[in-house]
């Protein structure tokens, strides 16, 4: 599985959401990613990439976008 | 001025003339309590009621219930308190306490005996009082059911106490009072809970013939405690009915903040509200008052209390206003339902948390 | 062995668990084999579904991810030197139904093997993650089993006696009631008890800095600080300082943002409705000049005129308020009593709160956190430093 993979599939078992529903998704913007999935995401996303991240980038992690963009600059992870 | 409802019929009035009515005369304690009493003025400073007219009874401003536990509330100087009224404290709650000075207190007996004469007739009758004489012997325990008791004093030509200290069914008294005076009219006096559990269990027990055919059955409160055996009004007087013969029933809703002003069972079962009193519902949400039909917070409103800022109470139990001026029974005003006290918030504060559940 | 423990009911563990425990070794400061454990309840927790419905679970498993601990571990730079103390005895809450949870994570990542009494109050976030744990001790980390005892028993002092008699440490939850009722029970000569009390909590707020800021975002965070825990909770802020140039208009949006939120979500027992207006009448016989402000009963406000010392001691819950300006940070040191547990704020004033506190030797407040983030789980609590006092350190020259 490619970064990018991993990443998309962090969302759909993270959040219980549907793949297509991934992409330029906003936190707050669907019911799943509320303050509660949002704990359940970040939980997804440190297992499958092996990482353990600072509170700071846990708070900024806003969007499927900003996501991508604070693992890559903070956490050397290509997509 | 209060000489005024005395005057009236009960349930004479319509909507638009009680109103009016007892609007004059709240609004005028209103005033006099926020001058005499230096803890409600504050009261109604800190809710925001700066106005000296209330334009509706709705408007007429509401103490919770329980400040009379937790604050000295009266309207008169220490040395006219004539009798402090406490509230049948359940545990080890605090009590309420309501001071009354002697004009105060025989206001209070004076529309109580009115409005039960309205029910049993104004003739003074023999009264078995299913309690025992320690109840209203001890002063010092004056509580509600005392308090109510020897607020029926008056009414009573004789009073006959159906229990022994212990609450144990004196069969003697009881007996020679059905065979005294059970031929002709008399009243019958207890507590909702107290008939059903020291009466008529007890009659039953025993296997005693008793004719109460010709008895009044007056009752108050406690139905909280048969509703957890699941009895209903219903039950209790199918019950009555057939280990004693029990036919005329009068239950009534009121309480030791407001004494006097009773709300008595008519034929049809329903509570009735007096001239000298009225009853709002209103929503737990914004305490805007509740349509007829809607369950809500009862509020009571009354024109005797004099000597204490009671006249208006917003109270914890729970009620429905079924109607206005078209009871089939004719009296005129509102008619409610009671369903109980609200359930108790549990207490899930810091504190606490181990006292009450471990 | 113990007659006494038969009345004991377990949710985790057992009779000959609890009875041999007093063998079981102890482990190194944020060892392995507690962080591998609670990793794992994280996991767990985090997949199930009946855990997705408690927020509280979630941020509790949150919490407990090997990523969090293990960034916490890395600050307590002698960790290597350092041990568990033996048994901690922990009586939990009933107000807060994770706590016991929290109390053992505390206690197992410093070392020590845990008996947590809870309450008899019935709470499924409780079932959710004892059952988590039973399965795991049971399929995963068999070895971790002789660690965790979860129990319950009716009030009973011979119990707590015996309970107390085999423990290191004590830890009691729970208001004043609560710890002078265990207190009754005597440790031994060199147990730790530490009694984590009932305390009150404020926020302060600085309006100008708010105005420049997210209402929704900051409401939302305010909700959680207040009304997830109906209020109740120590950290939960009873009081709201304002400070600043535009207070009166900060102070409707404010407000109006959280009642938004609040009607939405919030259910409240009807009966709340007349406690908060009896603590109005309470409150304003001892403070004549209060005055109550509410759209509704969910959310009701009482305006102080000054900032009064005792204003504590009528405190309401479910969305009661007192609020009170002040032209200056200083003026808030009188309400900074013992008993002032944590301050949430809005705006650039942590540095000046932690100067006054510092300047002025204020024995309250133990800590200071942005609005949002009173119920956050923290190893430092009620001014303890968790895992340096449940742990015994080796020392050397």
């Amino acid at each position: 599985m490619t970064n990018i993979e991993k990443y998309i599939n962090t969302f759909v078992e993270g959040l219980g959401i549907k793949e297509e529903q991934v992409e330029g998704l906003e936190y707050q913007a669907i019911m799943e990613w509320d303050s509660v999935g949002h704990m359940s995401l970040i939980t997804a996303i440190e297992n499958t990439f092996g990482i353990m991240m600072d509170v700071d980038d846990i708070i900024d992690f806003s969007s499927y976008e900003k996501g991508k963009e604070i693992l890559s600059k903070n956490y050397h992870i290509e997509f | 001025m209060i000489e005024n409802f005395h005057k009236l019929p009960l349930y004479s009035l319509k909507k638009s003339e009680k109103e009016q009515l007892l609007l004059e005369e709240l609004n005028q304690l209103t005033e006099m309590h926020r001058i005499k009493c230096v803890e409600y003025a504050h009261y109604l400073e800190a809710i925001g009621y700066t106005q000296s007219q209330a334009e509706t009874l709705e408007e007429i401003p509401f103490v919770p219930i329980r400040i009379f536990k937790e604050l000295e509330m009266k309207s008169i100087p220490e040395k006219d308190v004539f009798k402090v009224m406490m509230s049948s404290g359940t545990s080890a709650q605090i009590q309420s306490k309501i001071y009354l000075n002697k004009e105060n207190a025989i206001l209070q007996q004076k529309v109580l005996l009115r409005i039960l004469g309205d029910f049993v007739g104004s003739k003074r009758l023999p009264m078995l009082v299913v309690d025992s004489h320690a109840t209203i012997s001890d002063r010092r325990l004056f509580t509600t059911r005392g308090g109510t008791i020897m607020g029926l004093d008056f009414m009573a030509k004789k009073m006959i106490f159906a229990l022994n200290d212990d609450m144990t069914l004196n069969v003697d008294n009881l007996e020679e009072f059905a065979n005294t005076y059970g031929k002709h009219k008399f009243l019958i006096f207890g507590f909702t809970f107290m008939v059903w559990k020291y009466l008529f269990d007890e009659i039953e027990k025993k296997k005693l013939k008793i004719d109460f055919s010709n008895g009044y059955l007056l009752t108050a409160g406690g139905w909280k405690k048969l509703k957890n055996e699941a009895v209903s009004n219903k039950d209790f007087k199918k019950r009555g009915e057939k280990v004693c013969g029990i036919r005329h029933y009068i239950d009534h809703y009121g309480m030791a903040e407001q004494t006097g002003c009773i709300y008595a069972e008519c034929e049809c079962g329903h509570l009735h509200a007096s001239i000298y009193s009225d009853i709002i519902v209103r929503r737990y949400r914004d305490f805007s008052p509740c349509e007829y039909g809607e369950r809500g917070f009862i509020q009571l409103l009354s024109s005797l209390p004099h000597s204490y800022p009671g006249h208006s109470i917003l109270t914890e139990d729970e009620g429905i206003i079924l109607g206005e001026d078209d009871c089939p029974c004719g009296r005129k005003g509102k008619y409610i339902q009671i369903l109980g006290r609200i359930k108790n918030a549990e207490i899930r504060g810091c504190s606490d948390t181990y006292a009450t559940s471990f | 062995m113990q007659q006494v423990f038969n009345d004991i009911r377990y949710l985790v563990g057992n009779k000959e668990i609890l009875e041999q425990m007093e063998k079981t070794q102890v482990l190194p400061l944020f060892s392995e084999k507690a962080l591998n454990f609670l990793d794992c309840l994280s996991r767990r927790l985090m997949c199930s579904n009946k855990a997705k419905k408690y927020p509280d679970v979630i941020a509790y498993a949150f919490w407990i991810r090997r990523a969090s601990l293990e960034k916490i571990s890395m600050q307590y730079k002698t960790k290597d030197q350092k041990l568990g103390r033996g048994i901690a005895f922990q009586i939990a809450p009933s107000n807060i139904p994770v706590q016991f949870a929290v109390s053992m994570t505390y206690a197992l990542t410093a070392g020590n093997a845990s008996i947590i009494r809870i309450s008899d109050k019935e709470f499924e976030q409780v079932d959710i993650i004892c059952e988590g744990i039973r399965s795991i001790l049971c399929d995963t980390y068999p070895e971790m089993a002789s660690y965790i005892c979860v129990i319950r028993y009716q009030h009973n002092d011979k119990i707590t006696q015996s309970l107390t008699d085999l423990c290191d440490i004590r830890m009691i939850w729970g208001g004043n009631h609560t710890i002078a009722a265990i207190r009754k029970a005597t440790i031994n000569a060199r147990c730790i008890d530490l009694g984590f009390a009932d305390r009150y909590s404020i926020a302060v707020i600085n309006a100008d800095d708010y105005l420049e800021e997210d209402a929704v975002l900051l409401a939302n965070d305010f909700y959680n600080d207040t009304y997830f825990s109906d209020q109740n909770a120590c950290s939960s802020p009873r009081l709201v300082i304002w400070i600043g140039n535009r207070i009166s208009k900060a102070k409707e949006l404010f407000w109006d943002t959280l009642g938004d939120i609040v009607s939405r979500k919030y259910l409240m027992e009807s009966i709340c409705s007349s406690e908060k207006l009896l603590k109005t009448a309470i409150c304003a016989a001892k403070h004549p000049g209060i005055r109550e402000i509410k759209k509704d009963n969910l959310l009701v406000r009482i305006e102080l005129p000054s900032l009064y010392d005792d204003i504590m001691d009528f405190k309401g819950n479910c969305g009661y308020f007192f609020e009170c300006s002040i032209d200056n940070l200083q003026d808030i040191i009188p309400i900074m009593k013992k008993n002032c547990q944590t301050i949430t704020y809005i705006g650039k004033i942590e540095e000046k709160l932690r100067k006054i506190i510092n300047d002025n030797g204020v024995k309250g407040v133990d800590r200071i956190v942005p609005v949002g983030h009173a119920a956050d789980i923290a190893f430092v609590w009620d001014g303890l430093d968790l895992p340096n006092i449940l742990s015994r350190q080796i020392g050397n020259s």
